[in-house]
């Protein structure tokens, strides 16, 4: 299985990917508002499926830049597949999480159900769109858009197993230089494993991650017990009512045999 | 032949059942979508899966306004109704001990019951919590997308929670009033107000007395009235 490795000590904050990912899924540009920050925009949107987040914050007296790329991590075990009432999110050959269009009825409770807040609602057109891991370039023997165009080297993609060795490596180096570096997800086979995973060069939370890449556990209630209930507790009631219906049939059937005696 | 019927339904009751159940169903059918894909076959009766969701909410505001404008039409009925409802004793629990035996075709000795006995007022209990659920979690269902991810969950279980149980009271509601030898007579009590006296005496013998008490007295203020009907 093929994975995608995204070494943010790398990344110096060009935007390239976030230019192919347009290019290849030919996504409009959106307007935009000034935050105070050099990063493009405040979340990735419908139109936009990565983007590059600035963190600038001074060390030293100096100023740094810090960045993180948000995408799909495209889980194994995913809750937004899991989630969907429509059975619109399916996984490709490839290990791509992709949405299918027709079915999708943009009712957002994949995003709902997403550790990461992955899912966006086109909310005039109700459908749902995130990153695709450029599946169909995959599905052509290509790599995804923003990691054939990475210039610093920051995404690859290939063999997952390799990928993550080379992760473990660069972890070891990176370690010098940022005591704070850590692989995000930590566990290879967090959420199934990951078709995305990260090295960052500070912990998990200063980028707004889950510190442990899991499902909620609010959506595992919801799927794991209340789901089934829906299905369980209105067919029991079902089940009674036929019974009884028998029962007293039989019941009335017996009465009406001793009248005629 | 004469025979004694006994008002047991005035029109506001009757108006908020048939009103809060029409929009239930219309609910019920629409969300069940995203539930039981047995019911695929039904949505383009509904204009599909967006059409669904637009008959959803136009629903909802009828499920909202349903109670409310039965309270605002008759305060005192709605609030007697509710207090009734809600006050339970530990005895009343062996009533469904019983009802699961007469529910099957046995024969059961209930305690003598009220105007409403405690199978009806735990349907009124469960349905009015679930309509406060239903609002509550819907609103945040309504603007899912302005919602964060954690409130959207919960209200996902809650919208959920609402349902199921309320779901399974309504099916075997459905059943009693409809099919059940025993209960069946008490549909009429909801569609023309007026109930047999044999099964008020039967069914509902404390609230049976106390009206009997109150047309001795001929008391103007008393709500439910004992009338005959020629058949």
């Amino acid at each position: 299985m093929n994975g995608m490795f995204i070494d943010t000590s790398l990344c110096v904050g060009c935007r390239g990917c976030m230019t192919a990912c347009k290019s290849w899924n030919e996504l409009p540009g959106e307007k935009t508002t000034f935050t105070g920050s050099l990063q493009s925009m405040p979340d990735t949107t419908s139109k936009t499926y990565t983007l590059i987040k600035f963190y600038e914050h001074e060390e030293n007296g100096r100023l740094r830049f810090d960045f993180f790329k948000q995408q799909c991590f495209h889980c194994s075990d995913a809750a937004c597949e899991k989630a969907c009432p429509e059975e619109a999110i399916y996984h490709t050959k490839e290990g791509a999480v992709v949405r299918n269009y027709d079915r999708c009825i943009g009712c957002d409770y994949c995003q709902k159900a997403c550790p990461f807040n992955i899912p966006r609602i086109d909310t005039q057109e109700k459908k749902m769109h995130k990153c695709t891991l450029c599946f169909d370039r995959l599905e052509n023997g290509e790599i995804p858009a923003c990691a054939q165009t990475c210039t610093p080297g920051a995404i690859k993609y290939g063999n997952r197993d390799e990928l993550w060795e080379l992760a473990q490596k660069r972890l070891a180096e990176v370690k010098k230089e940022y005591p704070k570096a850590n692989l995000y997800p930590s566990d290879k086979n967090a959420l199934g494993g990951t078709g995305v995973f990260y090295l960052l060069i500070n912990e998990p939370e200063f980028y707004g991650l889950p510190s442990e890449a899991k499902l909620k556990s609010t959506f595992s209630l919801w799927h794991d017990v209340v789901r089934p209930l829906g299905k369980i507790v209105p067919g029991l009631a079902l089940g009674a009512t036929v019974i009884a219906a028998v029962t007293n049939s039989v019941k009335k059937q017996r009465e009406e045999g001793h009248g005629e005696q | 032949m004469v025979s004694n019927k006994i008002f047991r339904f005035n029109k506001t009751m009757r108006f908020f059942h048939w009103s809060y159940i029409t929009f239930y169903f219309l609910l019920a059918i629409t969300g069940a979508f995203l539930y039981f894909d047995f019911l695929d076959w039904l949505r383009p009766l509904f204009g599909g899966a967006q059409g669904a969701r637009i008959v959803h909410r136009v629903a909802a505001v009828g499920l909202i306004v349903s109670p409310i404008i039965s309270f605002l039409l008759n305060p005192k009925e709605i609030w007697e109704t509710l207090k009734y409802a809600y006050s339970w004793k530990a005895s009343d629990l062996k009533f469904f001990g019983e009802f699961i035996k007469e529910f099957f075709g046995g024969h059961a000795h209930y305690e003598p019951q009220g105007k409403y006995n405690q199978g009806e007022k735990l349907n009124i209990v469960l349905q009015s919590l679930g309509w406060f659920l239903f609002i509550l979690s819907g609103i945040v269902l309504w603007r899912f997308e302005s919602f964060s991810p954690e409130v959207g969950m919960i209200a996902l279980i809650g919208h959920d929670i609402a349902f199921i149980f309320t779901l399974a009271y309504v099916i075997g509601h459905i059943y009693l009033s409809l099919f059940h030898p025993v209960t069946k007579p008490a549909l009429e009590g909801m569609l023309t107000g007026y109930v047999d006296e044999e099964y008020a005496q039967n069914h509902h013998p404390l609230w049976y007395t106390e009206i009997k008490s109150d047309k001795g007295k001929a008391k103007s203020k008393t709500k439910s009235k004992a009338v005959t009907v020629e058949k």
